[in-house]
């Protein structure tokens, strides 16, 4: 199980340094932070955003549980893993009500 | 050469200095011989071969643990820090803990685990494998170095548990790797370990092969 | 020597900085539906935000570059090369670091 965390820590990372560049050029770069376009991204690219925020979301708060455990705080380091579903929930709602 | 040593007496923790009189090619172990026999007795310190074999006498050496008795004075800053090694309970000085290290060595079944009967045979490639594994002496120098090893194995048993596995004498690499299993993941490649090991052992590059294997082997099941 | 455990704790420090941020950035968002996205975009896109805006970016990008260096490594690959690729892993981080401020700023 803790393997698995391990791995999936590494794969989520190299994933996101991709899908983090391109969210980050098509906001700041190629696009701008006005309203209008912002939520016509998440119209257009919902799938993105979706998959964005789940490995974005796992890769924080499964980080945040390591550094806990390392610390000594167990319970801290389970509870983040609520705090990641609660976290993953919420912005999925969001991106789908918008 | 101007020595500031950690002390410790057991209530008060305090730094205390020493002038000493250095010739070249004298080592730290010497200095700190030098300075007990001279200048205070009360000086407490571990040492043995003298010679880099035993690894009794790993020391923090401005910041960085390495053995005293491998390293030049006349090659270092002035002044020379010596403190304990960091991660390890401070009896005395610069004598530290190392009950919780071996036991944590022992956690990892570093002896040689097989039930064949008959007579043993290893080719020379065989033993290549492993041999510069064999030579860790186990001095302590990296659990100091590595910033996680308080609350985990540290360094020194995954190295030995890797020594054990590659030996092809041994038939109990799927009991080290179940052990390691619950072990192996709090290693976040800081490195500091290679960095300090007097043997050169790369104990980083070691965890890492073995953290690899030991995922194989968890997925396997 | 010291090089390696810094490296570890900045990552450590950004990690949970963009961890802190990415709850942020979420409740910042929720105000796209409540409506209140249009004024608060207008304090953050102002000139007294940029600084915080490059710090994000540094932090960011460190945590990327030097991640990538982390995974390579714990793969198993490149581990002669360790210092290279740490020394690497700084320069590279200065320079996206430029590129990004330089192009963000324009």
């Amino acid at each position: 199980m803790k393997g698995l965390g391990w791995l999936m820590q590494l794969l989520t990372g190299l994933a996101l340094t991709f899908l983090v560049a391109y969210h980050f050029l098509i906001t700041h770069i190629f696009g701008s932070l006005q309203l209008n376009e912002v939520v016509a991204r998440f119209h257009e690219l919902k799938a993105f955003y979706a998959v964005l925020l789940v490995v974005v979301t796992f890769h924080a708060f499964n980080g945040l549980s390591v550094i806990a455990e390392e610390i000594g705080r167990g319970r801290l380091a389970k509870a983040f893993y609520v705090v990641m579903a609660v976290v993953m929930a919420y912005g999925l709602l969001l991106l789908l009500s918008v | 050469m101007r020595f500031k040593i950690r002390r410790f007496d057991g209530e008060r923790s305090y730094w205390q200095e020493f002038d000493v009189p250095v010739k070249r090619g004298m080592t730290v172990l010497e200095c700190l011989y030098y300075i007990k026999e001279n200048l205070d007795s009360t000086l407490s310190f571990r040492a043995s071969c003298r010679m880099g074999v035993c690894g009794s006498c790993a020391v923090r050496i401005n910041g960085k643990p390495m053995l005293a008795c491998e390293t030049q004075a006349f090659k270092l800053k002035e002044p020379v820090k010596i403190e304990p090694l960091k991660n390890f309970n401070v009896i005395r000085d610069l004598v530290t803990d190392f009950e919780g290290f071996f036991k944590k060595h022992e956690i990892v079944k570093p002896y040689l685990i097989r039930k064949s009967e008959g007579e043993i045979r290893q080719t020379p490639e065989q033993l290549k494998r492993y041999y510069i594994y064999t030579l860790c002496v186990k001095c302590g120098a990296c659990v100091s170095a590595c910033p996680v090893a308080k609350n985990s194995l540290g360094p020194m048993p995954i190295v030995s548990a890797y020594r054990f596995n590659e030996d092809s004498r041994d038939e109990g690499k799927e009991e080290r790797l179940k052990i390691l299993s619950d072990h192996i993941w709090h290693c976040h490649f800081v490195a500091e370990c290679s960095e300090v090991c007097p043997k050169n052992l790369n104990p980083a590059e070691v965890i890492q092969r073995l953290r690899l294997e030991v995922l194989k082997f968890n997925v396997r099941w | 020597m010291r090089l390696n455990t810094m490296a570890f704790y900045l990552h450590r420090i950004t990690g949970v900085i963009l961890a802190i941020y990415l709850c942020v950035h979420l409740c910042f968002l929720t105000t796209v539906k409540t409506g209140q996205y249009s004024s608060l975009i207008k304090v953050t896109l102002s000139r007294q935000f940029l600084p915080f805006d490059l710090m994000l970016f540094l932090i960011g990008i460190y945590h990327g570059v030097n991640g990538v260096r982390l995974i390579i490594h714990e793969f198993g690959f490149l581990y002669r090369h360790r210092k290279v690729l740490l020394y690497l892993t700084f320069a590279i981080v200065l320079t996206l670091w430029i590129a990004v401020a330089w192009e963000v700023m324009r």
